[in-house]
Parts: C-alpha cells; structure tokens; sequence
C-alpha cells in the first residue's frame, strides 16, 4: 500500500519539497519544465550535503 | 465460414497488426503450464487469439479441421518474439519542453505501458493524433515509439545530471574549502 501511495504521490511530494525551497507555488512548480526541477532537486541535495559536512567541521 | 477468410484477416507480422487489435489481445486470459497438459492449453490459446483477431467465435475455428488451423496458427506465430525497436513514425515531443506535471502524468501512465499506450502517444506525441489514428498504427510503430521515448528520456535526465553534477561539485568543493579555511583561523 506505501510502495502504492510512493509511485502515485512520491513526484507530488518532491514538487511540494521544490516549492518549499524556492517559494514558488506547487502549481508553478508543475508547469516548470522537468528538467528545470531536476536540476533544482540536485542543487537541494548538493546544499544538504554541505550543511552537513560543514557541521561535522564545526562539531570536530 | 471458410479457412481463407479467417486466414486473410489474420496480420502475417507486427507491422500488419494494428494497436487496436494488439490492445484486444492484452485483455485476453491466456493459460500457461509446463507439463503435458500444456500442448492442449497452448492449442486453446491460439484459438483465442485467432478467434480475437479474426472476429470469429472459438467455437467456430473449433469446426475447422486440425490441418487448417495448423496453417492458420502458423500465420500469427510472429507474436511469440517481441517487435524490433528500432524506429518509430512518432515524434516525441523535447524532454525540455515537458512540463514536471507532464512527467508525473507519463511516469504514471508508464506503469502499465501497455493498456496506457494510447494514452501516452496522445499526451506526448509532437503531431496531434486523434484516438482513431492512434489506434490504427502498427503495433511496432507504437512499441518502437514508447521504447525510443524511454531510451530518450534516460539519456536526457542522465546528461542533465552530469552536466549539472559537474557544476555543482565544483561549487560545493570551493565553498568546502572555504570553510575549512575559516575553521583553521
């Protein structure tokens, strides 16, 4: 039933985590073009992944 | 009704069978076994698939000698290797200028390839093509298109990723760098 619920809804939910991030409305986020937000996805994770290693850096 | 007449209705190949008649065939409920059970099964599996490609009742092809429908089943014996993929009368339309709404709708559609065939040419498709054409192409044609689109947009997502991977380590390497330097002060 999750797996079912993921295939469904786990883009809409991605759309949602965009538009949290850049302010833009879900809508707007779905008439972007796909690659448009994969490249922002990417750029998310990248941001994730530097917070993290600057605090392991600041906690050593 | 005759041998020739049911024979002249059948598709001789993938490219004579046409998705309207290809999507019939999905709905159908073939048996499958491996003991010797299995001639009899496989004989009643082609009578269905003759009957629903050649408009006629299993009954009907039931009354035709064993012979005859030997040859008529040897007609359709292009069904059990899958079409070749190698090219398509279908223009997709460019990865770029589909919306991430547009791409949910596909990934969705894309689950069940086959039933939402239709569905995905129309939505996809550069030119516009009513139901009916749709449905009147070549089974290869259709196949060919949606394997192509696929191919299409992996290698589209993956050179995004590169490109944009490349940037962003870049980026990312530098501003760690940066931080580094600020800690050791």
């Amino acid at each position: 039933m999750k797996d079912e619920i993921q295939k469904v809804y786990g883009w809409h939910f991605l759309a949602k985590e965009v538009s949290d991030w850049t302010r833009l409305t879900f809508f707007e986020v779905l008439d972007k073009s796909c690659l448009e937000i994969f490249s922002t996805v990417l750029v998310m994770k990248n941001k994730i992944e530097v917070v993290k290693a600057d605090r392991s850096i600041i906690n050593k | 009704m005759n041998t020739k007449e049911v024979y002249d209705k059948l598709p001789a190949s993938w490219d004579e069978l046409k998705l309207k008649s290809f999507l019939k065939l999905t709905d159908l409920q073939i048996e499958e076994t491996d003991d010797f059970d299995g001639i009899l099964v496989g004989v009643d599996n082609s009578l269905k698939v003759i009957a629903t490609l050649a408009d006629v009742t299993v009954e009907e092809l039931e009354a035709l000698p064993i012979r005859e429908i030997t040859k008529i089943a040897n007609k359709i014996a292009f069904i059990s290797e899958l079409p070749v993929a190698d090219k398509s009368s279908i223009k997709w339309k460019a990865i770029d200028t589909v919306s991430f709404n547009d791409f949910i709708v596909f990934k969705t559609l894309a689950q069940e390839p086959i039933k939402n065939m239709p569905s995905i040419i129309k939505s996809f498709s550069k030119n516009e093509l009513t139901d009916e054409q749709i449905l009147d192409m070549s089974t290869t044609d259709a196949y060919a298109a949606f394997f192509l689109l696929l191919q299409s947009v992996k290698k589209s997502v993956r050179h995004m990723i590169a490109s944009s991977s490349k940037t962003l380590l870049k980026q990312s390497l530098k501003q760690m760098l940066r931080i580094r330097k600020k800690s050791k002060v």
